[in-house]
């Protein structure tokens, strides 16, 4: 029986270790991102777009830790990181672009507090996607200032700061709406 | 009082869509995986996620089609119930380029070579897409390479998907096509089923 040291694997065993990892990685952690993305993306195809493009810079890429933790830590911070160069772009091409609409909840709707749901996801999308991360994290998923620095790579004290802004921005979108009606 | 996590959680996206379905996830992990050996191999960018959903105007109605012949790549026969082939196609006429129709999509200019055909699939199966149904299309390693060289090589050019004799869609490529495609999203529930079922051939 010929045993295969690690020096003598063939590429194909190689690209064959890198598979059973990344899929290990994607099974372990798909659901968890794809939550995230699809809270921090306006749609179900930004959302999907996102989490594949995090993973692929995984493939790419060196530097994924082996153990689960920090394996998550890294992916979050990879798909949060992706989505501000996203909103970077589109913020530059915003600046070119003509004044866009505030989407404003149909005025048939009854519920108010379906409006200013409304308004308070709408006052999310202009939100940094950091700022707009640690929010969701948070107010939607629970996690603890702690724990959402640990998976941003940031500090606490830049945590509860970007959850200070937030909750203000937010808030004062519904404000506006509220005076808006009158 | 209403507080702001509570309006949060009223609006969350999750609370209606709990997550993309299990054909959407599986078809994202082959690609991340095949991407990962590629850049190991060759160094070749992955594909897009969107590169190949095909949006199509046009639901063919397929029911009942009789059986009928299609090419095989091992130069054998094989019967599938709905034809299907995929070409590099052009929105202009131009010589040696064949005209085909579709509804929706318009007239497209294909090349009469066919990139993929029915037996290059491997299978088929239903997913919701959008509003409606649509159906993924795993090709065979033989077929997803054809359709990767092809369409590396034709960026910026249209693919032609002709279901049933009718163009059904003529997305631009914007980069290079792997093993799977999802097709659609106009289908009933049942069309998408017949059509699934029609494509992948019948060996002899």
């Amino acid at each position: 029986m010929s045993v295969q040291t690690t020096a003598e694997r063939l590429p194909h065993d190689v690209v064959l270790d890198r598979a059973t990892r990344l899929g290990a990685l994607f099974d372990n952690h798909y659901d968890r991102l794809y939550r995230l993305a699809r809270r921090l993306t306006p749609s179900d195809d930004d959302a999907l777009d996102l989490v594949q493009e995090t993973f692929l810079k995984a493939a790419r890429g060196a530097g994924v830790p082996d153990d689960a933790a920090n394996a998550e830590a890294w992916l979050v911070r990879v798909l949060v990181n992706t989505r501000r160069d996203e909103w970077r772009k589109a913020a530059n091409r915003r600046r070119h672009a003509p004044a866009a609409h505030v989407v404003s909840p149909p005025p048939s709707d009854p519920e108010a507090r379906a409006i200013a749901s409304t308004t308070i996801w709408g006052a999310l999308d202009t939100l940094p996607p950091r700022r707009r991360a640690v929010i969701v994290l948070h107010e939607l998923e629970g996690a603890s200032a702690a724990t959402i620095a640990t998976l941003l790579g940031i500090t606490s004290v830049t945590v509860r700061w970007h959850l200070a802004r937030g909750r203000r921005d937010l808030a004062r979108a519904l404000a506006t709406s509220k005076g808006d009606k009158r | 009082m209403t507080s702001i996590r509570e309006l949060l959680a009223d609006g969350d996206p999750l609370r209606d869509t709990p997550g993309a379905g299990a054909a959407v996830r599986e078809a994202m992990r082959r690609r991340v995986i095949a991407a990962a050996a590629a850049d190991h191999t060759r160094g070749r960018r992955a594909p897009s996620r969107r590169a190949f959903l095909l949006a199509s105007g046009v639901a063919a109605v397929i029911a009942g089609a009789a059986t009928v012949p299609v090419w095989w790549p091992d130069g054998g026969t094989v019967h599938a119930a709905v034809p299907f082939e995929v070409r590099v196609a052009e929105p202009g006429p131009r010589p040696g380029l064949l005209a085909l129709q579709g509804a929706a999509a318009g007239t497209v200019y294909a090349e009469p070579r066919v990139v993929v055909g029915n037996g290059d699939i491997v299978r088929t199966r239903v997913l919701p897409v959008g509003s409606g149904f649509g159906l993924e299309i795993v090709f065979t390693d033989h077929g997803a390479a054809k359709m990767r060289a092809a369409t590396a090589g034709n960026v910026g050019r249209l693919l032609a998907v002709v279901v049933d004799s009718r163009v059904l869609a003529s997305p631009r490529i914007t980069s290079p096509i792997d093993g799977v495609g999802i097709l659609g999203g106009t289908y009933t529930r049942e069309e998408a089923h017949r059509i699934a079922a029609g494509l992948v051939p019948s060996r002899p």
